[in-house]
């Protein structure tokens, strides 16, 4: 019986490799997939989900070897345990451990101090299937006090995930959570947790920002929450980027923002930022027992040339299509971005265009780049405003590599172009009262006012946004504006509404300058600006950042950019407004679609003055929700991504409506729905604890003392 | 006391609604229930069923694994549309080659109940088939915790 089956799915993946054109590594998934799908044929909803089952779903036992016993280097210790009678209820509070509750913990190997949390491990499995990633994450929680405790942690994913399964494993049962609307979700987890149940929830705080809660969580023992997400990987010059973000950096929430904001503070002062979502920080003195995993299979369909890992260190092998890349046991403290680039044969990965088809109709995936002859237009001259983040996040490493870049991009400033800079923290301040031409003399200029020293205090990002964007134009030049920050706010919903409203004919290119960046608002300012974003890490020299940014606004953008679809009906495309190409830079289109065939999609735009075109075969004979299962939700991951930024400033009720829809139906995380999981079937004894947040340590290079406790 | 007197009207409305509509907690409280297939011999490869409450107010608050090893690796899968329309439609399949023949909890529901009224449950199949995705006869059973 099994050896027919096998030869039947062998078969099945042969017919879908002749058809796809896969490599030989995409067969043997493909064929796995096809098996799955098979059986899915009796289940329809699942067909719709795409809820094909991750390769070794189950996780549990192989998630973290050896991570139950101290490693060599630490040793396990007991700190006074002090039974409260199980009257510890509430939230904990300021200073220290946390009050009556026993502890045990790791002692490190350093000067620092070993602090208790209810977080042992995160282990994260990602899987790269060309530009998409399907990426599971496991949070461990345990309760290393003697007491009942809820623990509560706020932590980061990737602002285009799309979350669609939550799974919580209490002892050795695996309960699925359910998406509900926020609102109802909170509620039945609250009725849960006093009546004693063990229940999770995971709400989204911002995007990128996401606070899991765990009631009830009783002495020694340990819940583990699985978190699964499809998202499509950047890509610029060559060369795919997938990114795993490992903590959210403190963020600056102006007076004038409500209650609404990310708050930053130290380890135990609950409540201290007064802002709805709280991050508590380790002082750089402690160290809690938290660490991190990470294994990342990539398949990219084609040959890959280069493969590199800036951020850590890594054991990597790469072999043909396909690589595999481990995070290495030594560096293994969350505290920043885990970043792998890799770049394939030729100019392009093989599968630009992607196509699958469930019971709720066909979806697609569409990387369009930039036509080649745009590379060889030359441009007209340019207005750069640099505007310098010089708030106390970026004291130290952080400014200085900023003002690097910058440095870099004005030695490469034609004479004809002019130039400003536009420094901020808790207010702005200009170079000059208007643009410099970039003569010789005005860069030297620039570079020593650069050097003077400026700032250290809030992110009045706002104040930067309005310099920049409100200053007289020059109708004879295109004015770029560069950001250059960490964007750590909290008002981020206020710095897209202000670009929407300001822009005009400016366009914005954002640079994340750090080692753990809020991704969201950068993406987002460039989007909204009509422009292009990069990142630069602590580690990594500015010239080849800068140098790709000066050669991309060295050409003309392909602007007015509009898509005919030939014979094929193509509906919900996200974006809806095409965003200006430019050289190097591809953009993403997902959308839906009916009809079969290869549709040949024609784009036209225009760049220096001259009508560009591209012809782009998008094959739609594809074999069903097997094919790329990842669509789906990363489409309406899109869509909903689409109606949120219009959110920040249209004020329209139906985008709140729409949102949640799409959410619900699909089944995914958003900012109107959440996931709950209640194991109904034991109530533990006593009241629901005390409340322990998960303190973090500050991102690498970030400074603790001008940050979380400001002097 | 005359004060009190005066004031005992107002108060006990109040008391009431303390413990009534402001308590999130009042009158809810959770249970499971076990969904039991038996394929009568067969190898059960795959199952969809559609479960409702048909007297009382129950909403799903997570799914658990089977108990057969073919089933107990992961949840069972919900339709998230069908749950916007407040029904619950849950199902999975299995590629493990040592599939189920007789009843086994394929699914636990946990869910919470809201209101007195005792719930009365039902259940429809949608759909089971063996590893050759072929339509089986099957029975299927609830059992609640």
């Amino acid at each position: 019986m099994n050896g027919l089956r096998t030869r039947w799915i062998a078969a099945l993946g042969l017919a879908v490799f002749v058809l796809v054109g896969c490599s030989t590594s995409s067969n043997v998934y493909t064929a796995s997939k096809l098996e799955n799908a098979q059986l899915r044929t009796q289940i329809g909803f699942l067909q719709s989900q795409g809820a094909a089952a991750p390769p070794g779903a189950a996780v549990r036992s192989a998630l973290i070897p050896g991570q139950t016993t101290p490693s060599r280097e630490e040793e396990l210790w007991v700190i006074a345990k002090y039974d409260d009678g199980g009257a510890g209820q509430g939230v904990a509070t300021a200073d220290g451990d946390i009050p009556g509750i026993g502890s045990l913990f790791a002692r490190l190997s350093d000067r620092q101090t070993p602090v208790p949390v209810p977080l042992r491990h995160t282990d994260v499995k990602a899987d790269i299937a060309g530009y998409i990633a399907t990426v599971n994450v496991t949070q461990q929680f345990h309760n290393p006090f003697n007491s009942k405790i809820e623990a509560v942690y706020v932590f980061p994913l990737p602002p285009n995930a799309a979350i669609n399964e939550f799974v919580m494993t209490v002892g050795d049962r695996k309960i699925r959570g359910i998406l509900r609307e926020r609102a109802e979700a909170e509620r039945i987890y609250q009725v849960a947790k006093s009546q004693g149940y063990v229940a999770s929830l995971l709400i989204q705080d911002r995007p990128n920002i996401f606070t899991q809660s765990v009631a009830n969580i009783e002495p020694g023992r340990e819940i583990d929450v699985d978190i699964k997400y499809f998202h499509t990987l950047a890509y610029e010059d060559g060369w795919y980027t997938w990114h795993f973000p490992m903590v959210v950096g403190p963020r600056f929430n102006p007076p004038d923002a409500g209650g609404g904001g990310i708050g930053a503070v130290v380890r135990g002062a609950y409540g201290a930022s007064g802002q709805k979502t709280e991050v508590q920080y380790l002082k750089p003195t402690e160290r809690s027992g938290h660490d991190i995993g990470l294994a990342v299979h990539l398949d990219a369909g084609v040959k890959v040339e280069q493969l590199d890992v800036p951020s850590h260190r890594t054991d990597t092998h790469v072999d043909g299509a396909t690589a595999d890349v481990k995070l290495a046991a030594d560096d293994s403290l969350p505290n920043k971005d885990f970043v792998l680039r890799y770049r394939v044969a030729g100019d392009r990965i093989k599968a630009g265009a992607l196509a699958m088809r469930d019971a709720t109709g066909g979806y697609f995936s569409l990387m369009l780049f930039p036509p080649d002859a745009q590379s060889h237009l030359p441009r007209k001259p340019i207005e750069l405003v640099y505007v310098l983040d010089c708030s106390g996040s970026m004291e130290g490493q952080p400014i200085a590599q900023a003002k690097a870049a910058i440095r870099t991009a004005l030695a490469k400033m034609r004479p004809d172009d002019t130039f400003q800079i536009i420094k901020f923290s808790n207010d702005a301040q200009l170079m000059s009262d208007r643009p410099l031409a970039a003569s010789p003399r005005n860069v030297a200029n620039a570079l020593r006012y650069l050097d003077q020293p400026y700032g250290g205090g809030g992110t009045m990002m706002m104040e930067g946004i309005r310099k920049a964007l409100d200053a007289p134009r020059d109708e004879s030049r295109l004015r770029f504006v560069c950001f250059l920050t960490d964007g750590y706010i909290g008002n981020e919903a206020d710095i897209l509404r202000e670009i929407h409203g300001r822009l005009g004919s400016s366009r914005i290119f954002s640079f994340g300058v750090g080692s753990s960046v809020n991704r969201y608002l950068l993406d987002h300012m460039a989007k909204m600006g009509r422009g292009a974003v990069a990142y630069l890490a602590l580690n990594q020299r500015p010239e080849p950042v800068m140098d790709a940014f000066v050669e991309r606004i060295s050409h003309p953008a392909l602007t007015d950019v509009n898509v005919e679809w030939n014979g094929v009906r193509v509906t919900d495309v996200s974006p809806a407004e095409l965003p200006d190409l430019f050289v190097g830079r591809p953009v993403i289109l997902t959308g839906k679609f009916s009809g079969d065939g290869v549709a040949n999609i024609r784009v036209k735009g225009s760049a220096g003055g001259e009508v560009q075109e591209i012809n782009v075969p998008l094959n739609l004979d594809t074999p069903g929700p097997a094919a790329n299962p990842a669509l789906r939700p990363v489409w309406a991951r899109a869509k909903i991504a689409e109606l949120a930024d219009r959110g920040t400033w249209d004020t329209a009720p139906d985008l709140l409506t729409q949102i949640k829809s799409l959410a619900l139906e699909h089944g995914l995380m958003s900012a109107y729905t959440a996931f709950i999981a209640v194991d109904a079937t034991r109530q533990t004894e006593g009241a629901f604890g005390t409340q322990v947040a998960v303190p973090v340590p500050t991102p690498d290079g970030v400074r603790y003392d001008t940050t979380v406790a400001p002097k | 006391m005359k004060r009190l007197s005066l004031l005992l009207p107002l108060l006990i409305p109040l008391l009431c609604l303390a413990a009534g509509p402001g308590d999130p907690a009042a009158g809810t409280r959770f249970t499971s229930v076990d969904i039991l297939i038996d394929p009568k011999g067969q190898p059960l490869a795959a199952y969809q069923v559609e479960f409702t409450a048909e007297v009382g107010r129950v909403s799903l608050v997570g799914v658990e694994a089977g108990e057969h090893p073919a089933y107990a690796k992961r949840p069972p899968y919900y339709d998230p549309a069908a749950l916007a329309g407040h029904r619950i439609i849950v199902g999975d399949y299995s590629l493990d080659p040592n599939l189920p023949r007789n009843r086994v909890r394929v699914a636990r529901l946990m869910l919470e109940v809201r209101g007195q009224t005792k719930p009365q449950y039902a259940m429809k199949l949608m759909a089971a088939a063996n590893a050759d995705g072929k339509t089986i006869p099957v029975e299927m059973s609830l059992s609640e915790q």
